[in-house]
């Protein structure tokens, strides 16, 4: 089976749940650091570690192209299977990457349920920010305006 | 690719206002003022002093930043250096500039965060590496393509 192909039946499957693509979301923030329902701070920690080595954010760059098998992984990075794998697990616990076993080839592409969990909450920062600065700027326009 | 967080606002009135509005308790209550929520502000407008914030949604549910002086530039720049806690007790630490330019009589502020909210990122953000946030946004992008 080609990647392209493995990585429709690793989409059937997320849809059909047989593998674990459980949606994880946050509640509206009022404050970005303002605690979340299903997305704890662990999990947000867990996430960025993950995201911070430059050879697992390239995985994920590579995978936001389509699924790949852990062999095609390994050859751009010039990395053993066993060493794909490890990067994989690590970005697997925190389901930023989803993984099924496709014939004798294990298949990986992006879970987005943590991806959006993360950006969600890079966006509620970025939002919590741009108010203040709005809020700010607004309170300035009215009193300069009455000067 | 920027390593830093950065926001903007044109605000109509000259950089002198804003600065001076920016550094006044009104204008720093206004800053982080949410609808309904509390407030205390405290600043020692000089390098080496202290501005100090709580806010909050109630008095159970306090954020406390701290933000230490390290250049003061009226009306251009201020830099600071900020520790955020929240109220599980996290502490968070990052430098915060504020740029005000004119623009044509009115103000381009712009505030630019630099080091980034968790312990891994601040580090790898320190060695000079790639901007997490941005590559993560990168991939999810091309992820819904």
């Amino acid at each position: 089976m080609s990647s392209s192909a493995a990585g429709l039946d690793v989409r059937r499957r997320l849809r059909s749940g047989s593998v674990d693509g459980s949606v994880t979301g946050r509640d509206p923030v009022c404050g970005y650091t303002a605690p979340i329902s299903a997305v704890s701070d662990d999990d947000l920690d867990r996430t960025f570690f993950a995201l911070s080595d430059p050879t697992r954010r390239g995985i994920l760059e590579r995978l936001g192209g389509g699924p790949a098998t852990i062999g095609e992984l390994a050859e751009p990075f010039g990395l053993t299977l066993n060493g794909v794998k490890k990067h994989v697990g690590i970005l697997e616990e925190v389901d930023l990457v989803v993984t099924a076993k496709v014939g004798r080839a294990r298949v990986c592409q992006l879970g987005l349920a943590q991806l959006e969990g993360a950006t969600e909450w890079i966006d509620g920062y970025r939002r919590t920010w741009q108010r203040r600065l709005d809020r700010f700027g607004t309170y300035v326009e009215r009193n300069d305006a009455g000067r | 690719m920027s390593k830093d967080v950065r926001f903007e606002r044109v605000i109509d009135a000259a950089p002198e206002a804003v600065f001076d509005a920016f550094t006044a308790a009104d204008g720093q209550k206004a800053f982080y003022s949410e609808k309904g929520w509390i407030v205390e502000s405290h600043c020692d407008l000089r390098v080496g002093g202290v501005w100090t914030v709580t806010f909050g949604p109630s008095g159970d549910e306090l954020f406390h930043h701290e933000h230490l002086f390290r250049v003061i530039d009226r009306p251009s720049r201020i830099f600071v250096d900020t520790t955020e806690s929240r109220p599980d007790g996290a502490r968070v630490e990052y430098q915060t500039e504020f740029i005000f330019k004119d623009r044509d009589g009115k103000t381009l502020m712009t505030m630019i965060h630099r080091g980034l909210p968790t312990a891994e990122l601040r580090d790898e953000h320190q060695a000079g590496g790639p901007d997490a946030f941005t590559r993560l946004e990168q991939a999810i992008q091309e992820s819904r393509r």
